[in-house]
């Protein structure tokens, strides 16, 4: 199947999300009242507010580099779905790290969290890839589980024994303030990150389609036999892709610390995981792609979040309409592949 | 008259993509119980006016006729109604299933309603191929080899046959990638097929085959049918109709034949080799060298150890005992990453899978072994990527965009992919597995008169194939495994077909331990 993944052409993405467009203007009809009003809630507010302008420009970078992560590995053919756990144990790592050693010169902090997160990222990618090459046992299943064992740990943690008891949420103690990334769009979230996620996007963009290195590891995502057999190896592409994969996931929850929440919070990741892999599905698994869908996803979250706040409209409807998108999604995919 | 099942009239299909008039006003008829087969070179319509017939494709113009049905062409499920049937020659089949559940996916005959009945598909199968081991039957097609995978798609094909009444049965190179014994079995069940009433028209680059099984022969050039000759026509005639007649007879000369020049240093040297997989020996005591432009043939029947070599060549398996230098270093454990590290060069039998990256671009797939050499600061630099490409594509006349993927080319065509960059750049040593598989003999002669000059240039060159007549063609000495031993080993010149298939069955073997 991976092989057509990528083939589809973006016309068939585009087609999908326009369907879901639609989909989405008439559940708005039967989900508020007063359809005009919900409907300007939905695709208009997000876009006319400075505060909910930013904050959908804040969420996009977060699932750009998610994103990224699954373009990645699904591109060397290798299926990472411990996205989520990824994001959550290494934002974990990042802010405990980030609060052992507090009094760094703010750059060198913020580094700190954000080269711990990735780590941590990349080595519960890594080691899902070290398991498929040790003994064949798929890193679809091994990612997920992993990830499924170390969610409740890391919120054990933060509930228990690195729980700030002086604030009332269920959340750890703040990274200090010289850590915070810059923000520039108050009083919205937007922050570095996202400046970051859009050069991640352009980095890689290039590696995938002009260097040696991306085009091994397409190359191994299409025919793992004919890679091995022009000298390409093995061990480099499913450890090296489920690392790279595990760290933009890791580099995600430290960004999300870093720029948003200065702390672990209990469920902050909220499935970000998962939305990625429908970015990087709807975005073709192409870099560039990942752009236009992570800011299509999070603009659809930031009318959604609008909507509710608004109109009547109610959070389940919200998860509808994205359910209704991926299923077009993976909809389109059948269809491009009948037509080849 | 006989009663035709197929008629076609006056046939007509140009691709509006690339502009190709791929069939031009074709008609052709085939009777109940015919054999008749289609020849032509790579690219003269024989798939496309197949495709026709099963409505794969639509014809511009024409008309197609189906056991007394007039077909609307484009219509895959009206020809199938009115029973035609086509094994392809790239089968799109499930390698991870079973051949069993490969064969009978969506059409499974039930139990109780939901369960797979397997003795119902066992029965089934045994009515049309007697003959297919039932051991085979139930292992993942991943596990077989490319001739048993042709078997598959031939029985998927005979399944689908109309049992009642007659149906048109079409195979597109049917033993194309098959063992000689196979290929014995393919024949018989195409016999078979027609015996029993169904008409059957196959698709092949394989001359004597024409003569073998077929009664009447079609040839096709340039879209358009030159003829219908009976079979014993000739392999000459239908060489210079394939051709043209002014372009036949050069063509029919054979291949140069190897240089006179002096050998080169020994690149390529085994001694004493043995290698044991789940304690059964595959090749016992092997000791040969191969020096720089000397061509060695090897062949066997299969099982008996040339899938061992082919295996230790491409650093699939290892050596458990004796001794394997390249260029004079001894290699202990080898890897596909080592060895091509070594400079090793490597077409392999099963080409798809192995040869190609199918999803990935034509030029994709040329540049996969000079992939480091074509960068600038740390990027691919496109000019350079596309100046080597299209000059691969130039010295080996491949026929497509360097951009779209392979898997759209013509078997043909993408056997010239492979080979051209296996060979580019005067490599050391080549390993070349079944060097003519689904090539027209014009391209054949091209790929051979290649090898040569590699050969010529310095490299040591093995052909593995399990076919008598191309390894005594194509090399200067001919090495036969028998039961994992080499039971003959002798200069080409000296070699005959008869001699070397006795080799190949073990004959010389007997009362001769160790024969050299």
């Amino acid at each position: 199947m991976r092989d057509r993944l990528t083939q589809g052409s973006f016309r068939s993405s585009l087609l999908a999300v326009l369907a879901a467009i639609a989909v989405t203007v008439i559940l708005l009809g039967f989900g508020s009242p007063s359809w005009s009003s919900a409907m300007r809630a939905f695709f208009v507010q997000p876009l006319t507010n400075r505060f909910y302008l930013g904050n959908m420009l804040s969420s996009m970078g977060y699932l750009l580099i998610a994103a990224l992560g699954i373009v990645i590995a699904f591109r060397c053919g290798l299926y990472n779905l411990g996205g989520e756990g990824q994001i959550f144990v290494g934002a974990l790592a990042g802010t405990l790290a980030g609060l052992a050693l507090p009094g760094l010169p703010g750059i060198f902090g913020t580094l700190l969290v954000l080269i711990v997160a990735s780590a941590t990222g990349a080595l519960l990618g890594g080691l899902s890839g070290l398991f498929r090459r040790l003994w064949g046992a798929p890193e679809l299943i091994t990612s997920y589980l992993l990830s499924a064992a170390l969610i409740p740990a890391a919120e054990y943690l933060i509930v228990g024994p690195a729980n700030d008891p002086t604030r009332s949420l269920l959340a750890t103690a703040r990274l200090s303030r010289a850590y915070w990334l810059p923000r520039f769009f108050a009083p919205s979230d937007l922050n570095l990150s996202f400046a970051i996620a859009i050069a991640l996007a352009g980095i890689v963009y290039l590696m995938m389609f002009y260097t040696v290195r991306g085009y091994e590891l397409r190359i191994f995502g299409l025919n793992e036999e004919f890679a091995t057999y022009s000298g390409i190896h093995p061990t480099t592409y499913t450890l090296g892709a489920m690392g790279l994969s595990g760290g933009l996931h890791g580099l995600t929850g430290g960004l999300m610390v870093a720029g948003t929440y200065h702390a672990a919070i209990s469920g902050f990741s909220g499935g970000i995981g998962w939305s990625a892999i429908a970015v990087a599905l709807v975005g073709r698994l192409h870099p560039l792609g990942a752009i236009v869908s992570a800011l299509l996803f999070a603009y659809l979250d930031a009318g959604t979040k609008a909507s509710m706040l608004h109109t009547e409209f109610t959070f389940e409807l919200g998860t509808v309409i994205q359910a209704v998108i991926l299923l077009l999604v993976t909809a389109s995919f059948v269809v491009s592949r009948r037509s080849s | 008259m006989a009663d035709l099942l197929l008629q076609m009239e006056g046939v007509s299909k140009r691709y509006p993509g690339n502009g190709v008039q791929a069939v031009d006003g074709a008609s052709l008829q085939v009777a109940r119980g015919e054999i008749r087969a289609i020849v032509g070179e790579n690219g003269a319509g024989k798939t496309t006016l197949m495709h026709i017939v099963t409505g794969v494709v639509g014809a511009d113009t024409g008309s197609v006729t189906v056991c007394g049905r007039t077909l609307v062409t484009g219509d895959p499920a009206a020809a199938r109604a009115a029973g035609v049937v086509m094994s392809y020659q790239h089968p799109r089949l499930d390698r991870s299933l079973t051949v069993l559940e490969n064969l009978f996916l969506g059409d499974e005959p039930r139990r109780l309603g939901i369960l797979f009945n397997r003795r119902r598909a066992y029965d089934r199968i045994r009515a049309v191929a007697r003959d297919l081991p039932k051991r085979l039957v139930t292992r993942p097609l991943a596990r077989l080899s490319s001739g048993q995978v042709r078997m598959v798609s031939l029985v998927a094909a005979l399944l689908r046959l109309p049992t009642d009444r007659a149906g048109v049965l079409i195979l597109d190179e049917p033993t194309e990638a098959t063992t000689p014994e196979e290929a014995d079995r393919i024949f018989q069940i195409i016999r078979d097929s027609a015996a029993a009433g169904h008409a059957v028209v196959f698709i092949t680059h394989r001359l004597p085959e024409v003569g073998r099984v077929a009664h009447t022969v079609t040839v096709l050039r340039g879209g358009r049918i030159v003829g219908t000759y009976a079979a014993d026509a000739g392999a000459a005639t239908l060489a210079a109709a394939m051709v043209g007649s002014s372009e036949g007879e050069d063509t029919l000369h054979p291949p140069p034949a190897a240089g006179t020049h002096e050998p080169g240093p020994v690149r390529l040297r085994f001694e004493r080799l043995t290698i044991e997989r789940f304690g059964r020996s595959l090749v016992s005591d092997v000791s040969f060298s191969v020096r720089g432009g000397e061509v060695i043939g090897l062949t066997g029947i299969r099982e008996n150890g040339i899938e061992a070599m082919e295996g230790l060549l491409a650093g699939k398996l290892s050596h458990t005992s004796g001794r394997f230098e390249l260029d004079g270093r001894t290699v202990s454990d080898p890897t596909p990453n080592k060895l091509r590290s070594l400079g090793m060069r490597y077409v392999p039998t099963d080409r798809l899978l192995r040869g190609a990256s199918v999803d990935s671009s034509v030029s994709e797939n040329l540049i996969a072994l000079k992939r480091r050499h074509l960068q600038r600061a740390g990027l691919f630099d496109a000019a350079t990527v596309t100046d080597f490409a299209a000059s691969l594509q130039r010295r080996f006349g491949i026929d497509a965009a360097l951009n779209v993927p392979l898997w759209q080319l013509s078997g043909g065509n993408i056997q010239k992919v492979i080979l051209s960059r296996e060979l580019e750049g005067d490599p050391h040593m080549l390993v070349i597995c079944e060097p003519s598989w689904g090539l027209d003999f014009r391209t054949r002669r091209r790929i051979i008169s290649q090898v040569r000059r590699t050969a010529q240039a310095g490299a040591a060159v093995i052909v593995i194939s399990t076919d008598i007549d191309e390894v005594i063609d194509l090399a200067d000495r001919v090495l036969v495994l028998y039961d994992g031993r080499i039971v003959a080993d002798v200069p080409a010149s000296e070699a005959s077909r008869q001699s070397i298939g006795r080799a190949m069955a073990g004959a010389l073997a007997v009362g001769e331990p160790g024969a050299r």
